[in-house]
């Protein structure tokens, strides 16, 4: 059997990484930048604060990198809710179940409605999003939306609780293509801290089960921390460390990271470790730079004009016209039910034409054979 | 210390014992190559020549033992001749090789994938010789296979590592120890692979046909020896620039504080 | 009774065990693997093995190769 995640994690020391990140020097940063296959040191390089100052170039090369080897194609998806239900509570969620929301899980007639909604605007491409339900919310359920959707769109992708092996495999059976598992911070404290009820608050199951996914040789995985929970850099250094982890052992599958940044929701919940504009470009950068065939993702989360000007720094897909509450495409009514403050809300055809015109072939449709 | 399975080597040189002038001749130059697995072929005995029995030498003065399956064009042939080497020999360590192509001995990606598969089903210890197809590669190191023995170029060609971009990947990718094996044919040839990272080299025909077996085989255990200190030095890469056009990350400073 | 041995034919008693038919060619048996037809005869076994009429017996060794 192939070792697990934590086989690794368990070995790396957070104040160690830490201290080692910060201590990179410009040397290190230059060595780093000259080089074609960067390694984890280079990684903690990039990420310092020594390579504040060299972000032109960093962007420079992160444009040539992606443009080799993606073309100008830029890939567009839209979340789709199914539930809001949460059996959970973590500090920084909309979600959480100690949160006074009103609560929805879809039925067949409502997921079919929003299907209906998202392919009006053009979408084949759809991310299943839901809280941890597993009684309501679980694999059956799971298995029947994605065999609802199936005819409708190329792609589904999905960012749920954390399943195990058995379950993944009767999804990726019934036609999931990817799954998104962020582990919010590798750091243990924390994690601890953030994640006080529910079966979230099992770290050591949340960090294995890319393994999982990756035994059922899902098509492809992303990993992301939640930017502002922890220091950013020494999260994202874990977080490469899980990625060079699983690249090692599940060949066949294709790696994507996210960038998810905190925002306001409900909830009394403050940003203790905010990543400031220029840092969440250089991470963006050194992500690209550190392995040029990950796809980079970035979420409606970040502001029109933010986007609009780092979408041609490195990244490869992004969502649009995101609604964050489950029926919200089909009704736009309800407004009390949102997991975050959306602040790019523009339509996909805005998106689009943006991308257009920066030079980007906008793709909603990935390959497939059916 | 390089390790293949339940075995320990010092040395990353490893040797074949083909197509020597005489098998004195052989001993010596592998005496002096420091390597410590050699590969033996499987034949059906001449009844009335005399051949030089070299197993018994080649046990007696310690080497590991790797048969080969050369001669096998299909898995089946291959699957026969690794059990008659095991009997043979006392050892369960196989070198699959399976060239139906006699002209250039280009090994067969599909019988070799079949072969290993039952013989790792069978206890063997399998090395697969294989063209430096990484997806290949990955397909033997999933079914069990010990190691991988990519090609740097035809054997007995002596051109060298003409595979170097996919050795490249393959070491990178691998999870079992990788030996280049086969078209090594200078001792820079086989430093270059040991810098790239490969975990081992096996040549046979740079040193058999040279004209002093002994004094190359030297020559190559240094090169191993040097390459791999190089590549554990850390060298540095070749140097890759990005070309400058309009600058993309002004608007930061532009953003409010 | 007539054997093959490596596709030359040897005439030998009826009752002839494996390894009395091995030792009548004077060949060096270090590192031999040998096949009856087309099975394996481990060297345990040389001795209890008997062969029959017609047999095909085949001797490999270790020789030289890369």
């Amino acid at each position: 059997m192939t070792p697990k995640f934590t086989e690794v994690f368990n070995n790396l020391n957070w104040d160690e990484q830490k201290i080692s990140i910060y201590s990179k020097t410009e040397d290190d940063v230059l060595s780093a930048l000259k080089k074609s296959n960067l390694n984890l040191e280079d990684f903690k390089a990039l990420i310092s604060p020594a390579a504040e100052s060299f972000l032109e170039t960093m962007a420079q090369k992160s444009v040539q990198l992606t443009r080799q080897r993606f073309g100008n194609t830029m890939q567009i998806f839209a979340p789709l809710y199914l539930s809001n239900v949460c059996s959970n509570i973590c500090t920084y969620c909309g979600f959480s179940i100690n949160n006074k929301l009103r609560r929805k899980t879809l039925t067949d007639d409502e997921i079919l409605a929003e299907a209906k909604a998202l392919k009006k605007r053009g979408l084949e491409n759809i991310l299943l999003v839901t809280g941890e339900a597993p009684k309501t919310v679980g694999a059956t359920y799971l298995k029947n939306a994605i065999e609802l959707l199936k005819p409708h769109f190329a792609q589904i992708n999905m960012e749920v609780q954390p399943l195990i092996g058995k379950e993944y495999e009767e999804l990726i059976d019934a036609g999931l293509h990817g799954v998104s598992l962020y582990q919010e911070t590798y750091h243990k404290g924390c994690y601890e801290e953030h994640h006080l009820v529910g079966n979230k608050k099992d770290m050591a199951f949340r960090l294995n089960s890319p393994d999982a996914l990756g035994q059922q040789n899902i098509h492809k995985i992303a990993l992301g921390v939640l930017i502002g929970l922890e220091d950013w850099r020494t999260d994202s250094l874990f977080c490469a460390n899980h990625l060079r982890h699983l690249q090692k052992y599940y060949w066949k599958t294709r790696y994507a990271i996210s960038f998810p940044r905190l925002r306001p929701c409900e909830g009394s919940y403050q940003v203790k470790h905010p990543i400031s504009d220029r840092g969440f470009v250089q991470l963006i950068l050194a992500w690209r730079l550190f392995d040029p065939d990950l796809d980079l993702t970035l979420s409606t989360r970040e502001s029109q004009s933010f986007r609009d000007q780092i979408c041609k720094l490195g990244i490869t897909s992004m969502s649009a016209e995101s609604s964050t509450q489950p029926g919200g495409y089909s009704d736009e009514s309800t407004k009390h039910l949102e997991q975050f403050e959306i602040d790019d809300d523009r339509t996909i055809a805005d998106v689009s034409a943006m991308l257009k015109k920066q030079g980007f072939e906008v793709v909603t449709k990935d390959w497939g054979w059916n | 210390m390089l390790k293949i399975a339940d075995k320990e080597f010092n040395s990353r040189l490893f040797t074949g014992t083909g197509k020597f002038a005489s098998s004195e001749k052989m001993l010596a130059a592998l005496k002096a190559s420091e390597s410590e697995l050699v590969t033996l072929a499987m034949k059906r005995v001449d009844l009335k020549g005399n051949s030089d029995n070299i197993y018994q030498p080649l046990q007696e003065q310690g080497y590991n033992l790797l048969p080969n399956t050369s001669g096998a064009r299909t898995a089946a042939e291959a699957v026969f001749a690794a059990q008659l080497a095991r009997e043979a020999m006392g050892t369960n360590w196989i070198k699959l090789e399976i060239h139906p192509d006699p002209r250039y001995l280009m090994p067969d990606p599909i019988e070799t994938l079949l072969a290993a598969e039952e013989l790792v089903t069978q206890g063997f210890i399998v090395l697969p010789y294989i063209h430096a197809d990484p997806v290949l590669a990955f397909r033997l190191q999933d079914c069990g296979c010990a190691a991988v023995m990519p090609l740097g170029a035809p054997i007995g060609s002596n051109q060298g590592l003409k595979t170097e971009e996919f050795l490249r990947i393959i070491i990178e990718q691998s999870t079992v120890p990788v030996v280049v094996d086969a078209g090594i044919g200078a001792p820079s040839h086989a430093m270059a692979a040991m810098e790239m990272g490969a975990d081992a080299v096996l040549v046979n025909t740079a040193i058999a046909t040279a004209s002093d077996p002994v004094r190359i085989a030297k020559a190559f255990a240094q090169a191993v020896h040097y390459g791999r200190d190089a590549y554990l030095a850390g060298m540095p890469e070749e140097s890759t620039e990005a070309n400058a056009s309009s600058p993309l990350t002004a608007f930061l400073d532009e953003l409010p504080a | 009774m007539r054997i093959f041995i490596n596709d030359e034919s040897f005439d030998t008693d009826d009752s002839t065990a494996l390894l009395d038919a091995l030792k009548q060619i004077d060949t060096d048996l270090e590192g031999s693997a040998v096949a009856v037809n087309q099975q394996i005869i481990s060297r345990t076994n040389w001795q209890d093995t008997q062969l029959n009429d017609g047999d095909k017996v085949l001797i490999f060794r270790a020789i030289a190769g890369g």
